[in-house]
């Protein structure tokens, strides 16, 4: 077979043939070393766990619990971080005299704020959606702030020519300017507080799909471990691909296409 | 029709007493959320609810399980949960850090003669004796947990300098993966994790370290914020009555009891027959605090603690 046949070939292949024989690989390799432990299952043990989990339901209860604390946490963090954002990225002055409270904050792990948001909130979804605000808070602060700067100047000049208030200032050019560049860090956020959401689950709080994944793994049934985990990246990956739709449908192919 | 009316009238009358009665009954009830980790010995709280004890004391107890015990003393600071399952060290900790918590209830108690709580030494690790760990890793469920405070006065105990071993933290299912990949030399562990490790291949020589402890040592008791036990004295008596109903019933019928425990935490089958539940008792004294603190001090563990008296609820 010449090259150009083997390029045809390999840009017919569609892409989740790639994750599919990574896990025929791992089977075989694991069936021919009969490797047995506590703590792994078979790709095909991990399917069939999966689909008990889908059959029985579980699985919808525990992601409505992780989905529930992100639809709470990230409304509250990201809209703060938008309004500071947009606030910052309009005055220099609030910008120069915030930008240390900013850098000393920021680098906080939001696992580190668990124990202080229990003792606050205790167990549950105000605890997790909590330590998601503080984590969507950061992202969504510095790339509003940068969005609004990256806005053109001279639109926010001819507007203040023009008499525009600030408000109209604000709302009539520069969010409508930032608001790509917005939804991009929104994006983000939304798979940080994912990340966050389940790092809570497993280290701390008894919901989610983080919890049901550390509950499997103790009680030996690590099939059920990997499909939580296997239902995490769909989840991820739905998540992400209706947002870069979103984005698609709402600014257009040029901005759809650099969003992915 | 009047007689007929006036049946109807003392019918509808005395439904509606039945049904105030029945309110009443149901707000008589102090409702508590109880964290307990996924593990046997805390089973007793399980049996009370799924056999009505904790009713018949006035309680409406939920189950939460809590992997893990770090985040117990926060949610019961906190009022996530009323009462929650600490390891008797972890109590002792974080009274000493400031925390206002206090026992409910004993919880088990490990004897001398205790085969729960073991180091498991790798098949080929050529260990056989407690010296032999000398320069040794030792992979440990929790570092500082009661598991690893247990294991340290063992050695103690034993003539062996603990400070010269190294001690590594994993989760409990791992320990028989790192023990047969000889990441580590032993493993600090408890049924049923501790039979998987001692599995032939993996791992050799058991060390039932409770045969050099004290006797009677409480592993673990249940507790509640002092505010909280103050002020439902009447349903922390009632918790300690239903857990000793608990006792009685986990004795006379094992299977039925892990029957209960896996409805609660979902473990393969074959694995829920094997497991083994150390002694139950609810009854704890400040004496047995005290070996606890006893052990905790030697290791430099502990800066305020007055005395275990201070744990008990006047």
């Amino acid at each position: 077979m010449s090259r150009r046949h083997i390029d045809i070939v390999l840009r017919a292949l569609p892409a989740w043939l790639v994750p599919l024989a990574f896990l025929g690989i791992i089977e075989l390799a694991m069936r021919a070393s009969s490797i047995e432990s506590d703590g792994l299952a078979l790709p095909s043990q991990t399917a069939a766990a999966l689909l008990g989990l889908i059959t029985d339901g579980e699985i919808f209860l525990r992601t409505a619990e992780t989905i529930g604390a992100i639809a709470v946490g990230v409304p509250i963090g990201g809209t703060l971080g938008l309004l500071l954002g947009v606030w910052l990225g309009l005055s220099p002055t609030a910008a120069r005299l915030a930008s240390l409270s900013i850098e000393l904050f920021r680098p906080i792990p939001p696992v580190a704020v668990i124990p202080l948001m229990m003792l606050i909130y205790g167990l549950g979804i105000r605890m997790e959606a909590a330590i998601i605000a503080f984590a969507c808070f950061w992202p969504m602060l510095l790339l509003t702030r940068d969005a609004v700067l990256g806005v053109e100047p001279r639109l926010i000049e001819v507007a203040r020519i023009l008499g525009l208030p600030r408000r109209k200032q604000i709302t009539k050019i520069a969010l409508p300017a930032a608001v790509p560049r917005i939804f991009t860090a929104l994006r983000l956020t939304l798979g940080i507080a994912l990340i966050v959401a389940v790092t809570t689950e497993i280290a701390a709080n008894p919901i989610g799909i983080g919890y049901a994944i550390i509950s499997a793994g103790l009680s030996l049934r690590p099939e059920v471990m990997y499909a939580f985990l296997v239902w995490l990246a769909i989840l991820g990956w739905l998540l992400n691909e209706s947002l870069i739709a979103m984005h698609r449908r709402l600014f257009g192919a040029a901005y759809g296409d650099a969003a992915t | 029709m009047r007689n007929a009316l006036s049946t109807l009238l003392r019918t509808a009358l005395a439904a509606l007493i039945v049904q105030l009665a029945l309110i009443s009954f149901a707000t008589a009830q102090t409702k508590i959320t109880i964290g307990v980790p996924p593990v046997p010995e805390f089973v007793l709280p399980m049996i009370a609810v799924e056999q009505g004890y904790f009713r018949d004391h006035g309680i409406d107890a939920t189950i939460k399980i809590i992997p893990g015990g770090q985040s117990m003393p926060a949610a019961l600071q906190s009022d996530s949960l009323q009462i929650a399952a600490l390891s008797t060290a972890s109590l002792i900790q974080v009274t000493d850090s400031g925390l206002d918590l206090v026992i409910v209830s004993g919880g088990a108690i490990a004897s001398v003669n205790d085969t729960n709580y073991g180091i498991v030494a790798g098949a080929n690790s050529g260990i056989v004796k407690s010296e032999d760990f000398v320069g040794k890793k030792i992979g440990t469920p929790g570092l500082g947990s009661f598991f690893h405070i247990m294991a340290r006065e063992w050695f103690r105990r034993s003539g062996v300098d603990w400070q010269r071993i190294t001690f590594v933290e994993s989760t409990f299912p791992q320990l028989a993966d790192l023990l047969k990949a000889r990441t580590v030399d032993a493993v600090l562990s408890t049924n049923p994790f501790l039979q998987r490790a001692a599995a032939p291949g993996i791992g050799g020589k058991i060390f039932y370290i409770a045969a050099n402890l004290p006797d009677r040592l409480p592993p673990f008791v249940y507790a509640s914020s002092r505010a909280w036990a103050d002020a439902h004295r009447e349903a922390a008596a009632g918790f300690k009555l239903a857990l000793d109903k608990a006792i009685a019933f986990e004795q006379s019928d094992l299977p039925a009891t892990l029957e209960i425990f896996g409805k609660y935490v979902k473990m393969p089958p074959e694995v829920l027959k094997t497991l083994t539940i150390n002694k139950l008792d609810t009854d704890v004294t400040p004496q047995q605090v005290q070996l606890w603190v006893d052990m905790m001090d030697k290791q430099d563990m502990l800066r305020n603690f007055k005395s275990p008296e201070k744990l008990f609820p006047k």
